[in-house]
């Protein structure tokens, strides 16, 4: 099988040292970020975008890998004994898990968490080898129209699905895409919204929009509104070994949380939030002991810690074979392999197979060195939760002035990272996403681009995103995503009264 | 749950999406609407997007107006904001924004790092200080040694 056969030429190279050690500092980094609140990888990805002048491409995007898997890996640890998600995607966990680390059971709920992680992010890279080349094939016949089409797509299941308000994530959407808008228009060469400043004239630069929207924005909403709450650390004690009984009660929810999960990832559908709370549902419904539920039931920590991992593993997918990200972490490492002059998309898969295979190969490398971090080393990861708030917050400060800093050396990139983090922190306070306006960032010039080779090939007859078969049918599962719950809602509320 | 905030804030965002419209459209305006075989000028996807800003900033308007935006929840509810460390972590920033270049890179850093600590609540100065010099110090040898990206010695200068 060809599968196979590039497979294990992927991991010969994922298992040269060189490589290898690049994904344990990638899987290092990422679990010490996913532990500490603040620190997100998309932010981390972000700072370290800098490393790509030095090293060789493979070895940095297996890095890069790392840290964006491993994250979700370490968040749980904090969830679990801080209450605090690390990240969204622990939110579901920190409910049951914080529950059981009060009750003495914190061994087994990090133990479910970390292997049920291994587990959904095996299967999820199984996975991956298997439909990746199978939709790279697919995606050889996309035109511009689909690649519009599929953009679209991305953009309103980012701005629909996340948060709490299509309002706000169109809000969030719009102001990404203009911020895109910004700098030379790459077909006619003409300036646009530089105001006559000529940093404005590459445009934005990702990593400092990025930096802005999560460390600045972020930090200044904690030290706003969140410095006074104190947090208690949960004391692992006990056993810590799962017993027979939460074998029985994990391993289901495990294999449940990756089902769901791994679709989520691989349609640009945006975000682990849904699935990480489809899963717990999901358990509830199904478990035996619904009534643990609230009070620290193992199900409810093994299944979404399964699906966020299977999640973030098969938003690879649409990255690798389609060069469309759907979330924060994904959009970055985009920009990483354009760093290196690299496009992701159904070329990828010939033009640079053993990058490709290596970093695939470096995911099941990275989800065992995983679980050795994050089962047997626990304890370290706990001490970085120590650290008291206003040392972290100084650092996380430092590192993202130093990530946006390293890009040019110029103040008017500190000055532009400064504006959009009060942007950034208003968007927090009034409860906008913040990811919509950062893959609005990234894939608006594509999608324009993309746009406009569409309608050239048609000479300019706007019809052709509908009458394509491919872009017709996505372009209608748009309009559903868009018009659907609404009306849903309506018929509801028509019925209730 | 949920204190209602002052809907002016709220109006003040509504009106911040409409003026970004406004200049958005106004910066479409210049550009040629339609240019070559596929009729899509540099001017045609600026002005579907500040229509798109418009048509929020409409909705977002009548939300404020109206009760307030719909669903919304945040973390820090109920809470007094804490102005002063707002602007202590922006006066550290702004310090570093000015100060790289003239003093160097580990030196703004550090002004940073302590008057972020500062915002949060640290009353140890001396120490945040001499942490911070120590993170921004390997931070910039890492840079600067390892990777090659030059950041500004500043008063470094001497020394190196």
């Amino acid at each position: 099988m060809d599968v196979f056969n590039s497979l294990w030429a992927g991991f010969g190279v994922a298992l040269q040292p060189l490589n290898l050690m690049w994904g344990l500092i990638g899987v290092t980094l990422g679990t010490a970020i996913g532990v500490l609140p603040g620190l997100g990888p998309a932010l981390t990805v972000a700072m370290l975008l800098p490393l790509t002048t030095k090293l060789e491409p493979t070895g940095a995007l297996i890095m890069f890998a790392g840290v964006y898997y491993g994250a979700m890996f370490g968040g749980s640890t904090t969830s679990i004994l801080l209450k605090t998600p690390g990240e969204t995607a622990s939110i579901m966990t920190s409910l049951e898990g914080n529950k059981m680390a009060r009750d003495g059971r914190a061994g087994p709920a990090l133990a479910t968490a970390a292997i049920g992680s291994f587990v959904a992010g095996t299967i999820a890279t199984i996975l991956v080898t298997l439909f990746a080349p199978v939709v790279a094939d697919l995606a050889l016949k996309f035109g511009p129209a689909e690649y519009f089409a599929l953009m679209v797509l991305a953009f309103t299941t980012v701005a629909a699905v996340l948060g709490k308000s299509l309002l706000r994530g169109m809000a969030a959407l719009m102001l990404g895409l203009m911020l895109g808008l910004m700098g030379i228009d790459g077909q006619t060469g003409q300036a646009r919204l530089a105001f006559g400043v000529p940093e404005l004239l590459d445009g934005l630069d990702v990593v400092t929009v990025a930096v802005a929207l999560f460390a600045i924005g972020e930090t200044l909403y904690v030290a706003c509104y969140l410095n006074n709450t104190t947090e208690t650390i949960q004391k692992i004690k006990g056993r810590v070994m799962m017993s027979a009984e939460d074998w029985k009660r994990s391993w289901p929810a495990w294999l449940r949380g990756t089902a769901i999960g791994f679709p989520f990832g691989s349609i640009p559908a945006g975000g682990t939030e849904i699935p990480t709370f489809l899963s717990y549902f999901t358990e509830k419904k199904l478990s035996k002991h619904p009534e643990q539920f609230g009070h620290g039931a193992i199900e409810g920590v093994a299944g979404p810690e399964a699906a966020n991992n299977a999640t973030v593993t098969g938003a690879l997918v649409p990255l690798l074979t389609l060069g469309i990200p759907v979330s924060a972490t994904a959009a970055i490492l985009l920009s990483a392999f354009q760093q290196y002059g690299i496009t992701p998309g159904p070329l990828l898969f010939q033009n640079s197979g053993p990058l490709v295979w290596g970093l695939i190969a470096s995911l099941y490398i990275g989800n065992v060195l995983l679980l050795i971090l994050n089962l047997p080393m626990v304890g370290i990861w706990i001490k970085l939760l120590e650290i008291p708030k206003p040392q972290l917050y100084g650092g996380i400060m430092l590192f993202a002035v130093l990530g946006v800093y390293s890009l040019h050396q110029s103040a008017v990139d500190v000055l532009i990272m400064i504006v959009v983090g009060l942007m950034g922190f208003v968007m927090q306070r009034f409860d906008f996403p913040v990811t919509p306006a950062i893959v609005g960032l990234i894939l608006g010039p594509m999608a324009e681009q993309q746009f406009r080779r569409a309608m050239a090939i048609s000479q300019g007859d706007i019809s052709t995103f509908m009458t394509r078969p491919i872009s017709g049918v996505i372009m209608w599962i748009v309009i559903a995503i868009l018009v659907l719950p609404p009306m849903v809602n309506w018929y509801k509320s028509r019925k209730a009264t | 749950m949920n204190t209602t905030p002052k809907p002016w804030a709220e109006i003040a965002i509504s009106a911040f999406f409409l003026i970004a419209a406004g200049i958005l459209f106004n910066e479409a305006r210049g550009l040629p609407f339609q240019a070559g075989y596929s009729g899509v000028g540099p001017g045609m996807v600026p002005t579907a997007i500040a229509v798109g800003l418009a048509l929020v900033g409409i909705c977002l308007l009548y939300q404020a107006l109206t009760g307030g935006f719909r669903g919304m929840e945040h973390e820090g509810a109920g809470v007094a904001p804490n102005v002063k460390a707002v602007l202590w972590i922006l006066a550290g920033l702004v310090a570093f924004m000015l100060g790289a270049k003239p003093i160097g890179f580990v030196f703004a850093a550090t002004a940073l790092f302590a008057c972020a600590a500062k915002g949060f609540g640290s009353t140890r100065w001396k120490t945040d200080i001499v942490w911070g010099f120590g993170v921004s110090m390997g931070a910039y040898l890492f840079f600067n040694k390892v990777l090659g990206v030059d950041l500004p010695a500043g008063v470094f200068k001497f020394f190196f």
